[in-house]
C-alpha cells in the first residue's frame, strides 16, 4: 500500500515538473490509443460499452490552458480520425474545436481556478456544451434529429472518464488570465 | 498603455483569428458535404482510411478480459442449445429432403446462388451519424456493393462501401437503412426502417390486414437489393399504421458477418436475350 502511495506520488512530481509540450503529446497518444480501442467491438461481460468521446475531455483539458495554437491544430486532426467512423468531414473537429473556445472562453472570464464550485462542475458544462454541439451537427447533417441514446451513453462515460483523466489533460498553463490572477 | 497593445497581445489575437478561421473552415466543409457530388468525391478518403484501420485495429481489445470468465457460462449455454438444435435437426432434414422433391416437381426456380464470403467485424459505428459495421473483407476478397450481410441469426445490413481489404456494412439499426419486409405468416409487406431502440420500424402498411405479434420477418425481394426470405426478426407490436420489429441480429453475435451477393434479376425489357412479341406470335415451327 506504501509502496503504491510512494509510486503514485513519484508518478504526480514527475507530472508536475513535465513541460506543456510533452503533456500535449501524451494526452494526444493516449487518445489516439484509446480511440483505436474504442473502433473494435466493444462488449464486456455480454454488454455493450459506450465509449468517452476523448475529443471533448481533451478540449475541455486544454481549452483550461487558453487559447493556443498547438491544441487547436491537434483536435481538429483528432477529430478528422474520428471522423472516419461514418460521420460526415469536420463535424467531430468542429465539436471538438468549438468545445476547445468555449472551454477557453469560460475558464479565462471566470476565475474558475478560485472558485472550487465552478473547478469542479465547468468540465461538465464545457462537455455537455460539446455533446450538445455533436448533437444538433449530427441532426443538421443527417436531415432529421439524431439518435440521442448513443450520445447519452457516450456522455456519462465521458463524463467519469474526465474525473480520471482530467490532469493528463491539464497543460499546467494559464495563458491570457488577468493580472494578479493566479496562474 | 492602452488595454490590448502590451507583450502578448499579438499572439493572443493570432490565436483568435486561427480558432475563427478553423472554425468557418470546418463549417464550411460541412456545408459542402450537404452536395451528394461532393461527398460522393470524398468518401474515397474515408475508404482508404478505413483500409488503413484495418491493419491497426485487431479483435476487441476489451474481448479478452471478459473473456476468460465468461467461457465456462458460454459453454453451457452452447451444450444447451446444441441439445435443443439437434432436435430441429432431424425435423428440417426430412422437411428439406421433401421440399426438393415438391420444387422438382413443380419446376421451381429458386434463388440463383453467388460467391460468398465470411469476414470479421474489426470495428463499428454507434454513434448519432450512423450505425454501421466494418468488414475485413473488401474487393480483394471479392465483396462488391450491394452485397447483404448476415450473421448466425439474420440479416445485419447492406454493404454500402468497399476498399480493397474492407467493407462497410450499413446496420438495419440505421436511421437510413430502407428495407422490403413482408410477415412470415400473413404474407403482409411494409418498409423496415432503422430507428431508436434498436428496433425495426415498419412503414407502408396495407390498409387491410395486420401483421400478427411474434410473427416472423422476412425480406420480400422486392427492388431486387435482397433475397426474398431473408430472416430480419419477429413482429414486437402493430398497429394499422406502424409496427415495431425485434430484429433477430442482435440476439446472435456479431463478431462474424456472412457476406453474400444479391443476384438482381432485371424485367425483360433490360435482358439482353429478349425474345421480341413478333417472334412468339410465329407459332412453333411445324
Amino acid at each position: 500500500m506504501r509502496a503504491a502511495r510512494e509510486l503514485f506520488g513519484s508518478l504526480a512530481q514527475s507530472w508536475a515538473r513535465t513541460a506543456a509540450p510533452w503533456r500535449l503529446v501524451f494526452g494526444c497518444g493516449l487518445i489516439i490509443l484509446i480511440g483505436l480501442a474504442g473502433l473494435t467491438p466493444k462488449l464486456f461481460f455480454g454488454v455493450e460499452i459506450a465509449w468517452p468521446l476523448l475529443g471533448l475531455i481533451a478540449a475541455t483539458g486544454w481549452g483550461r490552458s487558453g487559447m493556443a495554437l498547438a491544441p487547436l491544430m491537434l483536435l481538429i486532426v483528432l477529430g478528422f480520425a474520428h471522423d472516419v467512423s461514418q460521420a460526415p468531414w469536420g463535424s467531430y473537429g468542429l465539436a471538438n474545436l468549438l468545445t476547445f473556445g468555449f472551454a477557453a472562453f469560460v475558464f479565462q472570464t471566470f476565475e474558475i481556478d478560485r472558485n472550487p464550485a465552478l473547478n469542479l462542475s465547468m468540465p461538465f458544462i464545457c462537455i455537455t456544451f460539446g455533446g450538445l454541439l455533436l448533437w444538433v451537427i449530427a441532426s443538421v447533417s443527417i436531415g432529421h434529429p439524431a439518435r440521442i441514446t448513443p450520445l447519452i451513453a457516450a456522455f456519462f462515460t465521458t463524463v467519469l472518464t474526465q474525473i480520471v483523466l482530467a490532469p493528463i489533460f491539464d497543460l499546467g498553463t494559464r495563458h491570457g488570465l488577468k493580472s494578479g490572477a493566479r496562474g | 498603455m492602452p488595454l490590448g497593445s502590451g507583450k502578448g497581445y499579438r499572439p493572443q489575437a493570432l490565436r483568435r483569428y486561427a480558432f475563427f478561421i478553423a472554425a468557418a473552415g470546418l463549417l464550411a466543409l460541412l456545408l459542402l458535404q450537404t452536395s451528394p457530388r461532393l461527398r460522393g468525391a470524398l468518401e474515397p478518403t474515408r475508404t482508404a482510411a478505413a483500409d488503413q484501420l484495418y491493419h491497426i485495429t485487431g479483435p476487441s481489445l476489451v474481448e479478452p478480459l471478459s473473456r476468460a470468465s465468461g467461457k465456462d457460462k458460454k459453454i453451457l449455454e452452447l451444450e444447451a442449445r446444441i441439445r435443443e438444435l439437434s432436435q430441429y435437426k432431424a425435423i428440417a432434414l426430412t422437411m428439406a429432403e421433401r421440399l426438393e422433391v415438391y420444387e422438382e416437381i413443380l419446376n421451381m426456380q429458386g434463388e440463383p446462388a453467388g460467391a460468398e464470403i465470411t469476414a470479421r467485424i474489426m470495428a463499428e459505428t454507434d454513434g448519432p451519424f450512423s450505425e454501421a459495421l466494418l468488414a475485413n473483407a473488401g474487393s480483394l476478397q471479392g465483396v462488391r456493393a450491394g452485397y447483404y450481410a448476415e450473421n448466425d441469426r439474420g440479416l445485419v445490413g447492406r454493404v454500402v462501401q468497399v476498399g480493397r481489404q474492407s467493407a462497410r456494412i450499413l446496420k438495419l439499426t440505421d436511421f437510413n437503412s430502407r428495407l422490403p419486409v413482408m410477415g412470415e405468416v400473413s404474407g403482409l409487406r411494409a418498409i423496415m426502417s432503422g430507428g431508436p431502440e434498436q428496433r425495426g420500424h415498419l412503414t407502408d402498411l396495407p390498409e387491410q390486414g395486420q401483421f400478427l405479434e411474434n410473427e416472423r420477418v422476412l425480406t420480400s425481394g422486392e427492388g431486387g437489393l435482397y433475397p426474398r426470405g431473408v430472416v430480419v426478426g419477429t413482429i414486437l407490436e402493430s398497429t394499422d399504421k406502424t409496427g415495431k420489429v425485434e430484429l433477430a441480429m442482435l440476439s446472435g453475435q456479431l463478431g462474424y458477418v456472412r457476406l453474400k451477393p444479391t443476384i438482381q434479376i432485371f424485367p425483360p425489357e433490360d435482358d439482353p436475350e429478349i425474345t421480341e412479341i413478333a417472334d412468339l406470335n410465329e407459332g412453333p415451327p411445324s
